[in-house]
């Protein structure tokens, strides 16, 4: 049973007398205690999706889902104070930009104790209240490996390093304690040493609470190390999703094995200073989405039936849909 | 193969002054000595804040330096800022892609501009000579002559990552000096740059020394790395050595991070 479950998730944006559909039928559900890795590239609307389960979209923007549940409960027809309360105490978020995500004008200790939920403070007075939620913040905070709390918990949000910001997002994030977990690409920019530690913590939090994770990224190889199972979007449609194991061993889309291909760390046999394999061309603007099968002008394998958009296909819990898969002959 | 440049105690000092009870904040780079040879990939790795960026622009002359010497193409001259014909000789024989390509350039000026600048600025062709240069170096880094007239807004990501290496290539330098190139792209134009670099090397010439934090592709394209912590380096060697017998504590904790996300059976 998916905690989280979108399916046909489809976003128009409408200006002037033209519709763009920057999500286009896209299906992703998330477990419980599952990691859930969704990639895809800058313009594919990764980020659009946690705007979308969020409900942080903009009102002029059109959603339809065919069903978009939370533990059953249907997300979209919540009233606003419903939805808020799901997001605050079942639903974290860990945004992508943290310097623009915190409020500027509050110290990161005022924020981090103004996040922890009521019902975890103990103590009768005020005094003993505001001791306890302290050391609750201190603690968050050294669980995600920020050393220097004294510091760091009364510097404003520019006073601080990128990474030690990403890191308080995160804190800020599991304070409430969720159930879930969406991660908007958490290692952009990161040195491999901090980047691993963050992956790190992510794991051991899925193990030791059963917390799922939605894994917003482009980073295959964090990726592949600890998520159990990814969803492959492009240009808002999801092109392949299933188990990790089996799409690395055998993606059925060109697009998935073209993103595998970029990793060189992937890949035994490469040969020093060889040649990537790669696709030609760039990714599209939503301007200018192609008709049917989106990959379709940079596919390799492209014919003529792609310009119809494909059906959704399914081998036992690996989905995909493409009308000329790779490895086919094998299955 | 022949050493192209050579660095010889560059050092970078920089102190706030001292205020009233305030300790002065000390920072200081080198001195480091570095050899590159001809058509040689270089990664340089290490943490945030160890002087990665810095040294890059030490490098190429963008932000003086304090002390030290550096000999590029058998001109040797101070690595402190004179402007003398040496420093005009210099850019033509070391140029950088800065860290956001994108921003590096101006939004209000077409592309053909942009590439036109370096040209105009540092040598004696007429107009009529340095057009058809500027197509010929468009279609060289797979774009097409028509970009000429585009501006920034109107090309991709990987599109503006080629036209900051065609600006940089333009001049027919020795040294490419590049500070995080392909941090920002996305992974199908990441691998079509990584290409594009290895292609240009080959047919260039070209020394290339880069900063990055993805050690699979500094594993997959650099002859040697650099690893540097607080200003200093601490360690230099061939890649398969750096990455089988890490020496220094640094190295072994960045490559440690890269091999515990790596797939098991790609360790031998």
């Amino acid at each position: 049973m998916p905690m989280l479950d979108i399916k046909n998730l489809t976003l128009e944006m409408v200006s002037g007398d033209t519709s763009i559909k920057a999500l286009d039928k896209v299906n992703l559900s998330v477990s419980s205690g599952e990691i859930r890795a969704l990639v895809g590239e800058s313009g594919s609307g990764k980020s659009l999706i946690v705007s979308a389960i969020c409900g942080a979209l903009p009102p002029q923007w059109q959603l339809t889902a065919d069903r978009m549940s939370w533990n059953g409960e249907n997300l979209l027809g919540l009233s606003n104070q419903q939805r808020r309360e799901v997001m605050r105490r079942e639903i974290a978020v860990v945004f992508q930009n943290p310097q623009a995500s915190l409020d500027p004008s509050a110290t990161l200790g005022e924020q981090l104790e103004e996040s922890i939920p009521d019902e975890f403070v103990r103590g009768r007075w005020f005094w003993q209240r505001a001791q306890h939620r302290k050391k609750i913040a201190i603690s968050t905070v050294h669980k995600v490996g920020i050393k220097h709390h004294r510091h760091y918990l009364s510097a404003y949000p520019h006073q601080i390093p990128s990474d030690i910001g990403q890191k308080f997002m995160i804190a800020m994030a599991l304070v409430s304690q969720p159930s879930l977990l969406i991660a908007d690409d958490p290692t952009r920019g990161m040195e491999p040493t901090t980047k691993t530690q963050i992956l790190k913590l992510f794991t051991r939090l899925n193990q030791t609470r059963s917390l799922s994770i939605l894994f917003v990224s482009h980073d295959l190889l964090a990726i592949a190390s600890m998520s159990h199972s990814m969803t492959v979007l492009y240009a808002g449609q999801t092109v392949e999703s299933g188990k990790m194991k089996h799409l690395k061993k055998r993606p059925l889309h060109p697009y998935t094995k073209a993103l595998l291909d970029s990793a060189p760390s992937f890949r035994k046999d490469l040969a020093p200073k060889s040649l990537l394999p790669t696709l030609e061309g760039s990714i599209p603007t939503l301007q200018h989405l192609p008709i049917g099968c989106r990959l379709g002008p940079r596919c390799p394998r492209a014919q003529r039936p792609c310009v119809v958009t494909p059906e959704v296909r399914r081998i036992h819990d690996h989905t995909y849909s493409c009308h000329f898969p790779l490895h086919m002959e094998k299955l | 193969m022949t050493d192209i440049m050579q660095v010889n105690g560059l050092t970078f000092f920089h102190s706030d002054t001292k205020r009233w009870l305030k300790k002065p904040e000390i920072f200081q780079l080198g001195p480091i000595d570095l050899s590159v040879k001809r058509g040689e990939t270089i990664a340089i790795i290490g943490e945030n804040r160890a002087g990665k960026s810095l040294l890059a622009k030490l490098l190429v002359g963008a932000i003086p330096a304090s002390k030290g010497e550096i000999e590029l193409n058998n001109h040797k001259y101070l690595a402190k800022y004179n402007k003398q014909d040496t420093q005009q000789k210099r850019t033509h024989d070391i140029r950088m892609i800065l860290q956001h390509s994108s921003e590096s350039m101006n939004p209000a000026v077409p592309v053909g501009k942009i590439l036109d600048e370096p040209l105009r600025l540092n040598t004696e062709l007429s107009e009529a000579e340095r057009k058809p240069l500027i197509e010929e170096m468009l279609t060289k880094v797979g774009l097409l002559r028509e970009h000429y007239y585009f501006y920034r807004h109107m090309l991709s990501d990987g599109q503006q990552q080629r036209v900051a290496l065609a600006r940089a290539i333009m001049l027919k330098p020795k040294v490419l000096v590049a500070d995080e190139p392909f941090a920002a792209l996305d992974p199908t134009i990441r691998s079509q740059t990584v290409n594009l670099i290895l292609q240009l090397q080959q047919e260039l010439g070209l020394a290339f020394i880069f900063i990055s934090h993805n050690l699979g592709i500094v594993r997959h394209i650099a002859d040697r790395i650099i690893v540097m912590e607080n200003g200093n380096i601490v360690e230099e060697g061939k890649t398969e050595t750096i990455f089988r017998w890490p020496q220094h504590a640094t190295t072994k904790k960045l490559v440690l991070a890269y091999q515990s996300l790596v797939p098991q059976h790609t360790i031998r």
